[in-house]
């Protein structure tokens, strides 16, 4: 799994928006760094599962997640076949963003469940996965509408 | 002065789920701190709604350690929704359960992360909940921290004017230019009018050199100020280099806790 962060301090910045864009790249590496709890996709009832760890650098409410996008081998996962669970409790990922109650802890590690069946075509060994999430903070660091993005390819592997 | 450590500095372990609240709290100990500062949103299992169980097991744990919670610090985001930022309501008793909170685990000082911009809004929110601080002896430790100068919540603390609305200054304010995220250093003359205000710091670090020492912070010079003051309150130590790199947070606390050692015991 590729570790995205540097080996040194980011260099000095002088000015708000350079260190907004900062703030932008240390937080959303640390996330990144982070996201993945396992390299592999499993399958899982009708579906498959994937680990996915919060990327945020405390526990959040769910509802910061604005958008959760997967893409397997170039392949779009849609809204409507993507699934968050934490604890057991399974959230339509269009609706995570009202769940302001659902708490995802520091670390923590949910399953996202893909439940498109095209899946079952376009999964191989290897994989090419594209996660794309837009979390917001609920207390502003200045970045842009307080949204961190936070991207992310890797390979993963299937036993099919 | 109290040392100690902020349980933030074990950051790369709790994030990526090596280290939970009760392993960090054992290794502060063993490393030799008076005591530990604990996040909630980080370290507290169960967040937001925590049984009191656990809360139990935290101050007994800390306290048989022989260490007390310098600060328990927490977040007042208005984010929280994503139809609506929070109601005056909604802030109003959020504060007062973290107040609770603080007291029960027995802390005195509650660090809240709240954005104050305008700062009188700071003022307003503090006021509201002054009665609920002096009932439970929770002392609201507004935090100082960079890209805010000194002084930028010197008007506050004179509007509130009370022994529970105190300062947390961190120690990022007088970082020098090469410090992540720096975009302008203090002198340190302008932390000696902070220091009657001030109850308990975070001396904030984000690497070090081959000494030991934090190359951007200048820790010698900080926690003199303190001692001359005869500054009584609470040190901790955060360690946030961890957002830059993963590396064991054991050594890094260790290495942060012997700099606070040598310049201020």
């Amino acid at each position: 799994m590729p570790i995205e962060t540097s080996d040194h301090a980011p260099e000095t910045n002088r000015n708000q928006a350079d260190r907004a864009k900062q703030g932008i790249r240390v937080f959303s590496g640390l996330g990144q760094r982070d996201l993945l709890a396992s390299n592999r996709i499993e399958a899982a009832g009708s579906g498959w599962r994937m680990l996915i760890r919060n990327p945020w650098y405390t526990g959040t409410h769910l509802s910061t997640v604005s958008s959760m996008k997967i893409e397997v081998n170039g392949h779009a996962v849609p809204e409507e076949n993507t699934v968050i669970s934490l604890r057991g409790q399974q959230i339509p990922i269009a609706y995570a963003k009202t769940m302001h109650e659902l708490w995802w802890g520091m670390g923590e590690v949910a399953d996202v469940l893909l439940t498109d069946p095209a899946l079952g075509g376009v999964l191989a060994e290897k994989n090419a996965v594209h996660v794309d999430i837009d979390m917001r903070t609920t207390f502003s660091y200045g970045f842009p509408d307080d949204t961190l993005p936070y991207r992310l390819t890797v390979e993963m592997e299937f036993e099919k | 002065m109290k040392l100690g450590l902020s349980l933030y500095s074990f950051g790369a372990d709790v994030h990526s789920g090596r280290m939970d609240i009760y392993d960090a709290i054992r290794a502060a100990a063993e490393i030799g701190c008076d005591g530990v500062e604990i996040i909630a949103e980080q370290h507290i299992p169960g967040w937001p709604n925590p049984s009191l169980d656990d809360l139990t097991a935290i101050r007994e744990l800390v306290a048989s350690l022989g260490m007390e919670i310098f600060c328990f610090s927490c977040y007042f985001g208005r984010n929280v929704r994503s139809d609506r930022p929070q109601t005056p309501d909604e802030m109003t008793h959020h504060a007062k359960r973290m107040i609770a909170m603080t007291s029960y685990l027995g802390a005195k000082i509650m660090r809240p992360a709240f954005n104050a911009s305008p700062v009188g809004v700071l003022v307003d929110y503090v006021t509201s909940v002054l009665p609920t601080l002096e009932k439970y002896g929770v002392i609201w430790g507004v935090e100082l921290h960079a890209p805010h100068p000194p002084e930028y919540y010197q008007e506050a603390l004179e509007a509130v004017d009370s022994p529970w609305f105190r300062l947390v200054p961190d120690f990022s304010c007088w970082q020098g230019p090469n410090a992540p995220g720096q975009i302008h250093p203090n002198e340190l003359s302008t932390f000696e009018p902070l220091l009657k205000y001030t109850v308990h710091c975070h001396a904030k670090a984000h690497m070090f050199d081959e000494n030991g020492d934090e190359p951007n912070t200048p820790y010698e010079e900080l926690l003199g100020m303190l001692a001359d003051h005869g500054f009584e309150g609470s040190v901790a130590g955060e360690y946030e280099g961890w957002f830059i790199k993963d590396v064991p947070s054991e050594k890094t606390a260790r290495t942060l806790f012997a700099l606070l050692e040598k310049h201020g015991r």
